[in-house]
């Protein structure tokens, strides 16, 4: 029973880091080797507003605001001029995330934060004989209920389709009249916003410490391939995929801990590259 | 931040003993520590703890005045060899401190020893450095591994009278070495390892292990830094706090970390070489004075650096000739015997490794804070235990299967 | 291709004479094996057009190749070396063969989980690799009478295999294979129907590629006498492709630039400032702004530019990379 509340609510969060990349992947063709960062730069800024007094939903949206903010200085001063370049997006990114992960390191120090969960979630629940920490429970229902926002945002409005659009067709797109651009500067600081929410909602799981952000983009690039590039169903999919395996895999197979996650992905790869969602023309 | 004013202050004051004349040679010394990365923490609190030495001793040992050059080794054995070159080829020192890592130790132990540098561990703890390869020009002031392990085996067996123990540790080597340790005592002594369970290097949701715990008397857990963090909280949130013991190895509870970690540590059992919380007055006056300068107590990683320095200024003082005969530097860092330090009574084994008290420790909260009070005192407690050197040498180093499991014996 | 010759000769004959330190030897060395590890890498990159985060792969697999058989398996160096060069060109060539049949993402992620493979087995392998703790007590071998276990005959040796392996590569691209190289990553479908076998083209090059980043390996394994498992870790893959991409994928010596500008900032950059890894952030930002397509490409421009002075302005191959 343990293992199935592990993996979903490990597959919730993940897709909490995971859509974010996924849709400036899909849309901006863009692999941001910061979002990483993002997630960890959200964690910390939450952990800082909780420590100030702020209740944890204020907190969780200054983390948020605080991504979205650096993320679309970010793609308005650098991503913009380079464009197409796709080895010049990989330097660009990177050395973004070094940056977010230094300046952390200076600021807040080297030692582990712990961030306290919201009171009334610092208990926890017994479920059929297993016992289970109610703030990742919530965090499930959270990422749960954003999967369901994101949908109706992107199936249902109008700016869905603008983003839908772009994943399809993105001469269409402009062809339409439809500001490219602002698209790409929205979609940018949207998607590192979810990356700031997500790590708020993981600090007290995971804490805020150095490094979490290279701990968790391995994963979200496996979710995304997996899943396929630029579908919100496949990362949601993906998730609870990955998480299953995460949490599953060491114990069924202890001696291929390391690469547990790696060779399903390996298997996917080589027998539908697009991934399970993904459309061929990726 | 606070260690930036403390550095700032160390070059003040080196810069005003320069300015007085002095007929004794500065000695260099080659610092290799961590400044990048998930472990800068403990790398900033090794050299935090040489610093606060030098600072109470007017930035001299034995007498010099030291002139200390850091590098960052990033964690990285690549890395550290190259740094370990650059202090020896190009800036000269007359000796090199760390570096932090058992595995970026052992990248550097041949390349000085063919250097005839002498080099002082302050916090790297791989058993073979001072077994199985051991060097004349290594000396180590923290101490191997094995050696703080063993003693709470011992506890667990004798005094706790626990019989079966589930064994959770991070999958590397010095997991494996720190089990081992635990496990050969235990189980010597009649208790029983049910399962060893191996959890990878940056997991971090640990239900999926905690479930594999099945029906024991306690259980041994070896992590550091988040990991053993998240793993004391979840031990909690997972229902295990309370209802079994969970005994540890000191980095579990460090005390960098203990102040993060709120009443769920309270209660765990650990053993260690060191803990702020011994009473002797040469560890309250070094425990009262970092706490003043640094806000935090010092754990095992700044009494490593600490302990460092004042190895080589107590050894200095031994010498005859000059500090920067490397020889003779070295004859005498691996003769040291100090009495009377925040650890205690410390000598050296002929392998470089301190014969030194293992306290048992729980956490507790005194004065405020948590601390690891001090239960029991294992004295001049050597790498090797009880068992004969030459037995245990005659053996492999502490892996994952080895010891094999009694029961499977 | 004389002048690069002749430069690699100033700068090690330069270095032995001068050097006041074996440190500068040692560094020198480092900077040809890991050059030669991103003249590889940029085979594949610049040439192919596959962006490989699992070069890792074949660098740590011949490391560890030569390292343990020459050690616990009681091999001579040199046969050990050459034992491992079969034993990763063979992995390369298993793997190749299943992972070009795909292109763009999915090969980053297919190479990605190659890396990160290799990386969980050299950790988890402990009887072979040791574990986390590595493989140390590495020899050197001689050649005859020269004991490369100087550092200044080491450095020569590394240095002949770095123009010999450089010479190489120039010849493929020169070459008809190197222009069919070039056709498939830029017109994949035309190739395919002018007759030519896309898969095979692509499993030429990485097995080529993987090649020179095997001997990378063993020479590394030899300069550092101790192999760990770092080497094959996310964090160094992602630093060669920093390397390849700083100088220019696609430009002749750009990588080389590229890995003299990187090794020289890891060593160096500290004695300058605190915080090296957002100072490296900036610099790699600051690239990217001025410099698109990499510094050798960037300097080629300002060089050319200064000799037609007078000439009217072309613009600078821009709009598709």
């Amino acid at each position: 029973m343990t293992y199935l509340l592990s993996s979903l609510s490990f597959g919730g969060l993940l897709f909490l880091v995971t859509a974010g990349f996924c849709l400036i992947f899909g849309i901006m063709r863009v692999p941001n080797l910061a979002h990483g960062g993002f997630f960890m730069l959200g964690a910390y800024v939450g952990v800082a507003a909780l420590r100030a007094g702020l209740p944890f939903p204020l907190a969780v949206l200054a983390g948020g605001l605080a991504t979205a903010a650096l993320g679309a200085v970010f793609e308005a001063g650098v991503l913009r001029r380079i464009g197409n370049n796709e080895d010049a997006q990989v330097l660009a990114t990177v050395g973004l995330a070094l940056i977010i992960g230094d300046s952390i390191l200076t600021v807040w120090g080297g030692n582990p934060l712990r961030a306290p969960a919201p009171e009334a979630l610092r208990t926890s629940i017994q479920l059929a004989g297993a016992f289970f920490p109610a703030y990742r429970l919530a965090v499930l229902l959270v990422s749960v209920l954003i999967a369901v926002l994101l949908w109706l945002l992107i199936e249902r409005t109008r700016l869905g389709a603008m983003l839908r659009a772009g994943v399809d067709d993105l001469k269409m797109t402009r062809a339409l009249g439809i500001s490219v651009p602002l698209l790409f500067s929205g979609t940018f600081a949207f998607g590192s916003c979810l990356a700031g929410v997500a790590g708020v909602l993981a600090a007290p799981i995971l804490s805020a410490y150095p490094g979490m952000d290279f701990d968790m983009l391995p994963l979200a690039l496996v979710v995304v391939v997996l899943g396929g590039m630029g579908s919100l169903l496949g990362a949601f999919v993906g998730s609870f995929l990955v998480a299953a395996v995460y949490v599953v895999g060491p114990v069924l197979f202890p001696e291929f801990a390391y690469v547990i996650l790696f060779l399903p992905m390996m298997i996917v790869m080589a027998i539908r590259p697009q991934g399970l969602f993904g459309s061929a023309s990726h | 931040m606070l260690s930036r004013v403390a550095r700032c202050a160390g070059v003040l004051v080196f810069l005003s003993g320069a300015a007085a004349a002095d007929d004794r040679p500065a000695l260099k010394i080659g610092m290799l520590t961590i400044h990048t990365g998930a472990a800068a923490a403990i790398g900033d609190q090794t050299e935090n703890g040489f610093r606060f030495y030098l600072e109470e001793h007017g930035n001299k040992l034995g007498g010099h005045d030291v002139s200390l050059k850091v590098s960052d080794t990033t964690g990285t054995p690549a890395i550290a060899k190259a740094k370990a070159q650059e202090l020896v080829q190009r800036e000269r020192v007359d000796m090199v401190v760390g570096p932090i890592g058992s595995a970026e130790a052992l990248a550097i132990h041949d390349f000085m020893r063919e250097a005839e540098v002498p080099l002082i561990s302050s916090s790297a703890l791989a058993e073979d450095l001072t077994q199985r390869k051991p060097s004349k020009w290594f000396v180590r002031a923290t101490s191997a591994t094995g050696q703080m392990s063993h003693a709470l085996g011992d506890y667990a067996a004798n005094t706790l009278k626990v019989r079966k123990v589930v064994t959770i540790a991070t999958d590397f080597a010095y997991g494996h070495e720190i089990v081992g340790g635990f496990q050969r005592v235990f189980e010597d002594d009649g208790g029983l390892i049910v399962k060893k369970i191996w959890v990878p290097l940056n997991a971090t949701d640990f239900s999926s292990y905690l479930s594999q715990i099945g029906d024991v008397d306690a259980v041994y857990a070896s992590f550091s830094g988040a990991a053993a963090q998240n793993f004391i909280r979840q031990y909690a949130e997972f229902g295990l706090k309370g209802r079994l013991p969970l005994l540890s190895t000191h980095s579990l509870v460090d005390e960098s970390l203990l102040p993060e970690m709120g009443d769920d540590a309270l209660g765990i059992i650990s053993s260690g070489h060191y803990s702020a919380a011994i009473q002797n007055p040469e560890n309250q006056k070094f425990v009262q004075g970092f706490r003043a300068a640094y806000k935090v107590d010092p754990g095992f990683y700044a009494a490593g650096g600490y302990m460092a320095a004042m190895f080589i200024d107590e050894a200095i003082k031994t010498m005859k000739g000059p500090a920067t005969d490397k020889r003779q530097l070295m004859d005498a860092l691996r003769a040291v015997r100090i009495t009377g330090s925040p650890r205690g009574d410390i000598s050296l084994d002929e392998f470089g490794n301190p014969v030194c008290d293992v306290e048992i420790r729980k956490v507790e909260r005194k004065d405020g804070r948590l601390q690891n009070v001090v239960i029991k005192t294992y004295p001049h407690v050597s790498q090797f235990w009880t068992y004969e050197p030459a037995k245990v040498l005659a053996g492999p180093v502490y892996s994952r299967d080895f010891p094999p499991l009694r029961a499977t014996r | 291709m004389t002048r690069f010759a002749l430069l690699l000769l100033v700068v090690v004959a330069g270095l032995g004479v001068f050097s006041p330190s074996d440190f500068y030897l040692s560094f020198a060395s480092r900077i040809c094996i890991y050059g030669l590890y991103a003249m590889s890498l940029a085979l594949l990159l610049g040439e192919a057009g596959l962006m490989s985060f699992g070069h890792t792969a074949f660098f740590g697999i011949a490391a560890y190749g030569v390292g343990w058989l020459s050690t616990a398996g009681g091999l001579d160096p040199w046969v050990a070396a050459a034992a491992a060069l079969a034993i990763a060109s063979a992995i390369g060539f298993a793997f190749g063969a299943f992972a070009v049949r795909v292109t763009d993402t999915a090969f980053v992620m297919i190479t990605l989980a190659l890396g990160q493979v290799a990386w969980g087995l050299a950790y988890r392998w402990v009887s072979v690799t040791g574990g986390d703790n590595g493989l140390t007590g590495i020899a050197r071998p001689s050649i005859g009478p020269a004991d490369l276990t100087r550092p200044l005959t080491f450095l020569v040796f590394c240095g002949l295999v770095l123009f010999v392996s450089v010479l190489a590569i120039d010849r493929l691209r020169g070459s008809a294979l190197g222009a069919s190289i070039r056709g498939v990553r830029d017109q994949p479908r035309r190739m395919s129907a002018l007759g030519y076998n896309v898969w095979a083209i692509r499993l030429a090059t990485f097995v080529c590629s993987g090649f020179f980043a095997s001997v990378a390996g063993i020479l590394d394994c030899w300069q550092q006498r101790f192999v760990s498992p770092v080497s094959l870790s996310l964090l160094d893959a992602t630093l060669v492709l920093l390397m390849v991409v700083i100088g220019g994928a696609r430009s002749r010596f750009g990588p080389l630039v590229g890995t003299v500008v990187v090794m020289g900032f890891n060593e160096f950059a500290d004695h300058f400032v605190s915080r090296t890894q957002a100072a490296l952030g900036v610099v790699l930002i600051l690239i990217v702004i001025f410099m698109p397509s990499g510094i050798a490409p960037w300097l080629q421009g300002r060089m050319s530019s200064r000799r037609s002075a007078g000439a009217p302005k072309l613009s600078e191959v821009g709009g598709a990379k």
